[in-house]
């Protein structure tokens, strides 16, 4: 009887080690994940601050402050100064140059300055 | 033990390690997406993306970089930024962005309707692929001299930084030199903007565009004709750094921007003196 309980556990336990190996192979090898339809704020650190420098970019272009924060929404909807803020730093500790800086720098001002978005307020109802 | 019994206890075991995996990986540490490249994004923040490349490309012309960023985003011959130039043609997307896009589409030897609706770039010029340096003249393309007969007392001015001049089809103007001036009777830090013709003649009436991180000021040529026809300045203010550039009609930017116009001082007899930028724009063709 005993002998029948081990074996039925170690057949059980065979099978979940079995299972296990053949869902990472799956998974790893025969059907890796396929990235796709991704959000900027998924993007690798280096590509977020150069999209980062890139909207502060465009933004010294066409001084279009809704747009730009639009944009650092996708990343960070809160401490949107304090995003840009951190790229600027970031890109002078590695020898950025100085125009990149002064566009970010200027961005984090303007998005300091920006008036806090109105409140939505639900329409009272008659 | 019969085999009917190992095969089913193989299948619990099979069928527990299998919920085990997926509950994990769903509920417990479910697949957070990070580190991904910009080939990966989403239609619509992929077209966003490819307009900010754009609007990037369009104010620093460095083409190099904005191929770097399009490789990134698995579009290295701009087919795909001709693609969008295109349909924001189609969808009336506002002037600015659209020429961006079709700047850039040309800049890298793409060819889009879009470009014309855009002034100053509806004559395409095939342009070679990048070579690291893309916005740089051949060599054989010096700097043209500014003359100093007719303009401030600069003839024992130094020339302290050997200006690279810029040039790109797009444009109307390019930037011929961009100097350090040292003069010993230079008082104010200051500015000097010329604008001329290819004969080096002043051309009046060219607004100019300079830029600092909290502000923008335009001024015209040519209202002090007794320096010369094409000339303009600007005081500066301390510890400031400016771009100065050539704004034209739609937001479109008639030259390439003369950019990091940093304070700098000049060694005098009786301590420093003030620098002066001289920045000269040439136009491009008659």
């Amino acid at each position: 009887m005993l002998n029948r309980v081990l074996l039925a556990i170690i057949v059980v336990l065979a099978g979940l080690v079995f299972g296990l190996a053949g869902g990472l192979y799956v998974g790893w090898r025969a059907w890796p994940v396929q990235y796709h339809n991704t959000g900027v704020d998924s993007l690798r650190g280096d590509y977020r601050d150069d999209y980062v420098l890139m909207v502060a970019t465009a933004y010294g272009w066409d001084g279009d402050l809704g747009r730009a924060a639009a944009r650092l929404r996708q990343i960070e909807s809160a401490g949107m100064p304090e995003l840009v803020e951190a790229v600027r730093d970031r890109l002078a500790a590695h020898g950025g140059a100085e125009a990149d800086l002064q566009r970010l720098n200027r961005l984090a001002l303007d998005l300091r300055a920006r008036p806090a978005p109105p409140i939505e307020t639900a329409t009272p109802v008659p | 033990m019969s085999a009917r019994a190992i095969l089913i206890a193989l299948c619990i075991g099979l069928l527990f390690g299998l919920a085990g995996g997926l509950y994990y990986s769903w509920v417990v540490e479910p697949v957070r997406i990070v580190d991904t490249a910009p080939d990966t994004l989403a239609p619509a923040q992929y077209d966003d993306y490819l307009a900010v490349v754009a609007a990037s490309y369009a104010v620093d012309q460095d083409l190099a970089r904005a191929r770097l960023r399009l490789i990134a985003a698995g579009d290295p011959n701009g087919r795909r930024i001709a693609a969008l130039a295109e349909r924001a043609l189609q969808e009336g997307w506002d002037a600015p962005r659209l020429c961006a896009l079709a700047g850039l589409a040309q800049a890298l030897g793409q060819r889009t309707a879009a470009l014309a609706v855009c002034p100053g770039l509806s004559t395409p010029t095939p342009t070679p692929a990048p070579t690291g340096a893309p916005t740089a003249l051949p060599p054989s393309a010096t700097p043209t001299p500014v003359p100093s007969a007719t303009r401030r007392p600069t003839a024992t001015a130094t020339l302290v930084d050997s200006p690279t001049p810029t040039a790109t089809p797009r444009y109307l103007f390019r930037v011929v030199a961009r100097q350090k001036v040292c003069s010993p009777d230079q008082s104010a830090a200051l500015i000097q903007v010329y604008v001329q013709d290819q004969d080096g003649k002043g051309i009046a009436g060219v607004e100019v565009r300079v830029t600092w991180p909290a502000g923008e000021d335009r001024f015209f040529t040519g209202l002090k004709p007794e320096v010369d026809a094409g000339y303009a300045d600007f005081a500066p203010a301390p510890q400031t750094t400016y771009t100065a550039d050539l704004p034209g009609p739609g937001g479109i930017a008639l030259s390439p921007p003369a950019a990091d116009l940093a304070p700098f001082t000049c060694p005098g007899p009786s301590g420093d003196l003030p620098g002066v930028w001289r920045i000269v724009f040439e136009k491009l063709g008659p």
